[in-house]
């Protein structure tokens, strides 16, 4: 009797998860007209969420004194300026902006994220306002000179969950070994610790590294893609993807993007024809 | 656009959920066998009449269980490289929650060692059993049936926090979802999944316990 009761109850429990996820999942659907679209919501309450990362310098740290800084926080603060807004940050995993914006808990998602063709069918992205090029880290001492020697069963490519190397590398090095890491400074410290052969990051970010580790990193060039980074924000909200694609615009002709690009990367230009 | 939960995904990759299950399993259990044998030296340790024996089992038991096991699986994987020791992800996992689970399992022999009562051993030794004697036929029965409820309830939480090794990249069931989260974006299909996974193995490992309690020391029951 105990026993089917015990039974009975995780079935319960089993259901009600289920009837849970039911019901977000249909909350979803088309937002515009079941729920207040972001842009009046914003104006409404002038306050801006944002989701982002840490620990990707430059484009976003958390500095000593706990405050974030970086390229991305600079643009949300400049997005957050002009709708009066003020802006709530919402540090994430990699992995986590895009359930982030699936699930509505930021406005938009600020945290270099490049375009992929399965990440366009989760959530919408507004025109490009970078195009940083990524390149494979590996540690100086190691015998791999190019990218096409990588190609080897005996090379391991260590990546960040959330990012778009699990669909690009397969197809690049086949026969190279993928590990996910949870994080990218996971990523980055098995590299160093030598348990990967190979991680994959911008340019800018592996000149950080390389810095921060002298002789002990080095960059195998040429880059092996150029990224499309874009502000991610949820579908179904066509007023507020087109005012922000709009402010992207805007941002990028008038200059304010280089001129944010020079402060943070140290020159050269975010858009690369 | 996608949608938030898809039923059919747990079919489209049952091979690589089912691999994760098993790996989080195989896991478990080396996991749970090597905190049995770190805690029972935590207990002899802090149990030893050498002050110094007892004060480094002591300082094992607090250390252990005042910190979070991932300090253990990142110091291990990642940190002892720089010293020259290399583990393999999976061995640092089963060392780190062996050795964080060994702790707490050191205080539970010694709770169910105290339980038993100083006037069993000497009844035992009036009969004229031998120390070994008495601790393998008088306490030790004694013990694990005072110990066995809080055994079990430590076997399943060193199972559940099985997934704690995703960060170190073993392929457990939370690090397989991970990955199909990561390339679907179904999250909330995966770890729903993932959910009803955990929670049928703990039922299973609960009943299973269930099931010994009552064969082994049923008839007992209540006589302590």
């Amino acid at each position: 009797m105990r026993g089917r009761r015990r039974l009975a109850s995780v079935v319960v429990v089993i259901a009600v998860l289920a009837a849970v996820l039911v019901a977000i999942d249909l909350r979803q659907g088309p937002v515009s007209g079941q729920n207040e679209e972001i842009l009046q919501k914003v104006l409404r309450t002038h306050v801006l969420t944002v989701g982002t990362i840490s620990g990707n310098p430059p484009w976003s740290i958390t500095k000593p004194n706990g405050e974030l800084d970086g390229y991305d926080i600079a643009i949300a603060k400049l997005i957050g300026h002009d709708l009066n807004a003020k802006v709530n940050f919402v540090v994430t995993s990699g992995a986590g902006r895009i359930p982030a914006l699936q699930t509505r808990k930021v406005d938009l998602v600020l945290a270099e994220l490049n375009y992929t063709g399965p990440r366009s069918l989760a959530v919408a992205y507004t025109q490009v306002y970078s195009n940083p090029i990524s390149q494979f880290l590996v540690r100086a001492s190691s015998p791999y000179k190019t990218i096409e020697s990588l190609n080897s069963p005996a090379v391991t490519l260590g990546y960040a969950l959330g990012g778009n190397e699990a669909q690009i590398w397969p197809a690049m090095l086949p026969n190279a070994k993928l590990q996910a890491f949870t994080t990218v400074a996971d990523a980055e410290q098995a590299l160093l610790s030598g348990r990967v052969t190979a991680t994959g990051e911008t340019d800018i970010l592996n000149r950080e590294l390389i810095k921060a580790h002298p002789g002990l990193l080095r960059a195998i060039n040429p880059a092996y893609i150029k990224g499309f980074v874009g502000i991610g924000l949820p579908y179904g909200d066509f007023d507020w993807w087109l005012w922000l694609d709009r402010w992207v615009a805007y941002f990028n002709y008038t200059g304010q993007n280089q001129k944010l690009w020079d402060q943070y990367m140290g020159g050269g230009s975010p858009l690369v024809p | 656009m996608t949608s938030l939960f898809d039923p059919g995904l747990f079919w489209r990759y049952r091979s690589v959920i089912v691999a994760g299950a098993a790996t989080t399993l195989l896991l478990g259990a080396c996991s749970v066998a090597a905190s049995f044998v770190f805690g029972l030296a935590g207990w002899l340790l802090k149990a030893s009449k050498l002050r110094a024996l007892a004060w480094v089992g002591g300082a094992y038991v607090e250390a252990l269980r005042n910190t979070p096991d991932l300090l253990y699986i990142y110091g291990l994987y990642f940190g002892l490289v720089t010293i020259g020791v290399t583990f393999s992800a999976f061995t640092s996992a089963v060392l780190a929650l062996g050795i964080q689970g060994g702790a707490y399992i050191a205080e539970i022999i010694r709770g169910a060692f105290t339980a038993v009562g100083h006037e069993q051993r000497v009844a035992a030794r009036a009969l004229g059993l031998r120390p070994w004697k008495s601790l393998a036929y008088v306490e030790l029965p004694q013990m694990l049936r005072v110990a066995f409820p809080a055994l079990g309830n430590q076997v399943i939480s060193t199972l559940l926090g099985t997934a704690l090794a995703s960060v170190i990249a073993v392929p457990e069931l939370t690090y397989q979802s991970q990955i199909i989260g990561d390339s679907t974006y179904q999250y909330f299909s995966v770890f729903s999944v993932d959910a009803v996974i955990y929670l049928v193995l703990v039922q299973v490992l609960t009943r299973l316990f269930h099931l010994i309690d009552h064969l082994w020391f049923g008839p007992w029951r209540g006589t302590v």
